[in-house]
């Protein structure tokens, strides 16, 4: 018995070392960005890895005039935010329908979908410009919005219906007794134990979109609908880089991006949690 | 909560649709738009705004700004403009670009005879970066520059050493700075694309000076990368590390580790293609520099530099707007409004006559020994493949993994390869038939 | 009841179509049509701006005689089979300690996701210094343990410098596999392990016979999107790091592709790679999906 305490205790100090090592690995990073946006721009290159000798605190307002973000930040959020309001219904009900219906076609439909996180996005940039312009949807948030929501389909449908297969057979069962329409069952008992798969798709799609430059680029021509990974471009020059300017602006740019992750975690773990016990 | 969620996102998602499309009503006065890559110097865009309001109080006609993008990204942008049928007026777009790029596409006007009137605004042999075939497709608008090696002042006088002027005097203070504690000189080995620059340096002297004549007789099939002078130049600059110059600690650094290295006094030299360090940047010792050393006897040191960033009309502009355009043209090169845009970029050559130049300490023996003999950068000639390949081959033959014979003959294999596989042709001018330049004519 | 029934079915038939319809609609439109397009650039000698020029099958005739291109295809298959194992097995051993019950568990959860969130120009910036041999951490590191023998040129040595890259994407993106473990680990039985309590089975047993197969389906799911990733999503890291080199030594399909097109202007080669590579990608995709998901749940 003594002989198993002391293998607790052994096995504690282990794990918090193994967390201290990540935890070094994840924090310092972020400490260093934060440091270093508060530099001078030639102490950004004297002084590396120390803490700043007198923290500029105008780079972010610099940073924040400089690239414009008030506006970008608009912008991103509106992009970001109708694209997931687009995907996430979307891919709810696809991913549903080829989890847990039977119809003819049915694994053809799945792997046709399937096929888009085979396909680099980068490769079909010029392609997808000549199809936006075509349907006259360039230079608007509509046609930028649309292209993300297609090329992130394959991804959110696997994902949710990955969730919708590990749900229990007895869910439609209860919701036919209850007199639901099919749709009405899927909205009102399936889906909201699949916000596991939903806040998933936020989190990964999300965030791809909010970091995306290279159709945003080409989709958007003008500088009202501008999203913020184009007002990163401002700080591109390759050599006179102001990195700490640009670090404030980045770190601006994450903070939200970690805050949704922060409310969105704890959803993630709860809805995680009451679908295992349920099931 | 998850109600209100909801609602604020449809809400969202609402506004976003009625905000999308952007109204595209005609202008009621002349405009002139002005597209380019995000401005990328403190101030820029300010300056860009304050001339273009004085510009529309003096004459009347609006001008529109419309940044987005890298420097790198403009031919790409300027051609989706132009698929996508948007009126631009003005682009700015880099010499290098320009050259290796944008002006054989067609996508840029031939500004020659609407220039002609503003040749004298420029500094001497400005424009000849912007003139291919004889013809002008831009102008330059912002700073210059041309490569050399920064050292540390400090160093140099404790180690009672001066900087050298011949190869074999480099090699012998690179001996005295390393026996001190120090790397002799750092260079960005790290970052693909400068290799080649060392070599430019190296391949001007073999040729005796004739870096320009050569490179075009290699690019229109008269001379093969593979001759006795490529192979010496790429020696000369594998010798920098045999002879510990450079050490090995240059093959892992970008450029903001060989900045990093020079201004924490790790490194004594640093080789650059541009004047990118000002005395005021480094607080902590004081700052020289020094032109590439001779290493053949009988020919001279020859920077390579230029005006990098330019102006230029597209080919598809509206030609009715053209008289607007040029009333711009005109009022940006003043040198009151030059000053306010070219200033924030710190210049150290007088690219547009009557700007006031960066007060620094070196920026006098730029412009009196240096700029008077500088020729353009050879990357703004060769295709982007022939300088990858430079660049790849010379840090090759550093580790050994190649001969320099070896490495020159892949160099002209990636010229015939783009020859071969896109019909790269040099000389394009040579072999535009009418149409294309009516196209391209105002 | 019959007639009810048969109705409910049919109605049900149906039913599984519109669901799907939007995102195939949307996918067609904005993948497929798109792929193809790309397919026929790829017939066609292209630089992007000019008109274009048909000249058949020779762009792949092009790629096949282009060593660099094939250099690139082993880094991405060897890039394809080391990052999905690393990423995985971090990801396991972070969401391991993630569902522990000890004080600062959720504190270290939420940290561990925050390099994911990070924008590539930082990572690049960061590892950049962190690999530098004159005052890198790493180096420094190593000296200070001792251990100088270890020291390495970590971006410019042909042998490790892809293996170096790798462990970017695998700290960028440990997070977010822990939480796809984590959401696994937690959908596991309780009463599985209780019953081998009752067996009397120890730590390791109990891991080895139920946790791991009970994972089968995040494990599929990790293992799919890390190795897609390792083929068609890990240009920033390359681009950032190392640019490709040395001596197309990090060089992956997708980096090549994308030099091809948009450095290089040569937009009829890079869709004929980008071709080839869908190719491969579908038939590996294919073949680890078959193997992985051992049976279809809900058939």
């Amino acid at each position: 018995m003594k002989n198993y305490a002391f293998r607790k205790v052994m096995f504690r100090i282990f794990l918090y070392l193994l967390m201290a090592f990540f935890l070094i690995l994840t924090l310092y990073p972020i400490f260093w960005m934060l440091s270093g946006s508060l530099k001078t721009e030639s102490e950004f290159f004297s002084n590396v890895w120390g803490l700043p000798h007198n923290p500029q605190f105008q780079n972010y307002a610099e940073a924040w005039q400089r690239a414009g973000l008030g506006m970008k930040f608009l912008n991103s959020l509106l992009t970001t935010g109708s694209f997931l309001l687009i995907l996430i219904p979307m891919n709810s009900c696809a991913g549903y329908a080829l989890a847990r219906l039977s119809f003819k076609g049915k694994k053809i439909i799945y792997n046709y979908l399937l096929l888009g996180i085979m396909i680099p996005a980068g490769v079909l940039a010029m392609p997808t410009f000549t199809i936006v312009n075509e349907m006259g949807l360039l230079n608007s948030r509509v046609g930028l919005v649309l292209v993300y929501s297609g090329q992130a389909i394959s991804f959110g449908m696997f994902i949710m219906r990955n969730y919708f297969i590990s749900l229990p057979k007895s869910l439609e069962e209860a919701a036919r007794i209850d007199g639901s329409s099919d749709f009405g069952a899927f909205v009102r008992i399936i889906l909201p134990l699949a916000v596991p798969g939903i806040v998933t798709q936020v989190i990964f799609s999300g965030l791809a979109n909010w970091n995306e430059y290279l159709r945003a680029n080409l989709l958007i021509r003008s500088a009202e609908l501008q999203t913020l990974p184009l007002g990163m471009a401002s700080f591109a020059n390759q050599d006179t880089i102001n990195y700490p300017v640009m670090f404030a602006a980045l770190a601006m740019a994450t903070a939200p991006v970690i805050v949704i992750y922060l409310v969105c975690q704890k959803t993630f773990v709860k809805g995680v949690s009451q679908g295992a016990v349920k099931g | 909560m998850k109600r209100i969620l909801f609602t604020v996102l449809l809400t969202v998602l609402a506004l976003s649709l009625v905000f999308a499309g952007g109204a595209n009503e005609e202008p009621e006065k002349p405009q002139v738009v002005v597209m380019g890559n995000a401005r990328m110097y403190e101030g820029e865009e300010a300056a860009w705004e304050k001339v273009a309001a004085d510009f529309e109080a003096e004459t009347g006609i609006e001008v529109v700004l419309r940044w987005q993008g890298k420097w790198n990204e403009v031919p790409q942008n300027l051609s989706t403009a132009s698929l996508a049928g948007e009126k631009v007026d003005l682009v700015t777009v880099g010499a290098g670009l320009i050259n290796s790029i944008v002006a054989r596409t067609g996508l840029l006007m031939d500004i020659t005879d609407l220039m002609e009137p503003y040749r004298d605004r420029f500094g001497e042999g400005m424009l000849d970066s912007y003139t291919i075939g004889g013809r002008l497709w831009g102008f330059p608008y912002g700073n210059s520059a041309a490569g050399f090696t920064y050292y540390n002042k400090d160093i140099f006088n404790n180690l009672g050493i001066e900087p050298p002027t011949t190869y074999e005097e480099l090699v012998e203070i690179s001996k005295t700075i390393s026996d001190a504690g120090y790397i002799p000189m750092i260079f960005r080995g790290k970052d693909e694309t400068y290799w080649s620059n060392l070599f430019f340096y190296a391949f001007a002297q073999t040729t005796m000076n004739q870096p320009i004549e050569k490179t075009n007789d290699f690019l229109t099939g008269k001379r093969s990368f593979s001759s006795p002078e490529e192979i010496e130049a790429v020696n000369a600059v594998v010798s920098f590390f045999e002879d510990g110059i450079l050490t090995s600690d240059s093959l892992d650094t970008n450029g903001d580790g060989m900045k990093a290295a020079f201004l924490q006094q790790k490194a004594a030299m640093m080789h650059t293609h541009n004047f990118q360090l000002l005395q005021t940047d480094c607080p902590d010792f004081e700052l020289g520099i020094f032109e590439f050393p001779i290493i053949v006897e009988g020919a001279y040191s020859q920077p390579f530099g230029g005006p990098g960033t330019g102006i230029a009309i597209p080919s598809f502009a509206d030609r009715d707007n053209l008289d607007n355009t040029m009333k711009f043209v005109e009022f940006l090169l003043r040198p009151e409004n030059a000053d306010l845009i070219i200033g924030c970029y710190k210049p150290v050559v007088e690219v547009v006559k009557g700007i006031n130049l960066v007060d620094d300490p070196n920026v006098q023996y730029l412009n009196e020994v240096m700029i008077p003999k500088t020729v353009p950068y050879l990357d703004w000639i060769w295709p982007t493949e022939v300088n990858a390949a430079v660049c790849q081959i010379i840090p090759a033959v550093i580790a050994g993994t190649m001969t320099a014979e070896e490495g020159t003959e892949a160099v002209q294999a990636a010229l015939e390869r783009i020859q071969r596989e896109t019909g790269y042709q040099y000389d394009w001018w040579n072999s535009w038939t009418e149409s294309d330049w009516e196209r391209v004519t105002p | 009841m019959t007639i009810g029934k048969t109705k409910r079915l049919s109605s049900s038939r149906l039913f599984g179509y519109w669901m799907c319809l939007p995102a195939l609609i949307l996918f067609t439109i904005f993948v497929i049509y798109p792929l193809f397009k790309g397919f026929y650039i790829s017939l066609n000698q292209w630089d992007g701006f000019s008109s274009m020029k048909w000249n058949g099958l020779k762009n792949y005739g092009f790629v096949f005689e282009d060593p660099v291109f094939w250099q690139a295809l082993k880094n991405t298959f060897i890039y394809a089979i080391v990052s999905p194992v690393l990423k995985n097995v971090v990801g396991l051993i972070v969401a391991l300690i993630f569902v522990q019950p000890i004080f600062g568990s959720y504190f270290f959860r939420v940290c561990t996701y925050i390099p994911y969130t990070f924008s590539y120009v930082i990572v690049g910036v960061l590892f950049g210094w962190i690999y530098n041999p004159t005052f890198g951490l790493l180096n420094n590191f190593l000296t200070a343990i001792g251990a100088e023998e270890l020291i390495r040129g970590w971006l410019s040595d042909p042998d490790i410098a892809l293996f170096s890259v790798i462990m970017v994407d695998v700290w960028k993106c440990m997070g977010f596999h822990g939480v796809l473990f984590m959401a696994g680990l937690n959908a596991i039985p309780q009463d599985l392990y209780e019953a081998a309590d009752i067996d009397g089975a120890g730590t390791l047993k109990k891991f080895w016979h139920i946790t791991l197969p009970q994972l089968n389906s995040t494990l599929v799911t990790g293992f799919l999107l890390a190795m897609t990733g390792a083929f068609v999503n890990n240009y920033d890291v390359v681009n950032v790091m190392t640019g490709g080199g040395p001596f197309h030594s990090t060089e992956v399909a997708i980096y090549t592709i994308m030099t091809t097109a948009f450095r290089y202007s040569n937009m009829g080669k890079a869709n004929a790679m980008s071709t080839i590579l869908v190719i491969f990608v579908a038939i590996v995709g294919f073949i680890q999906l078959k193997v992985m998901t051992r049976d279809e749940n809900y058939e």
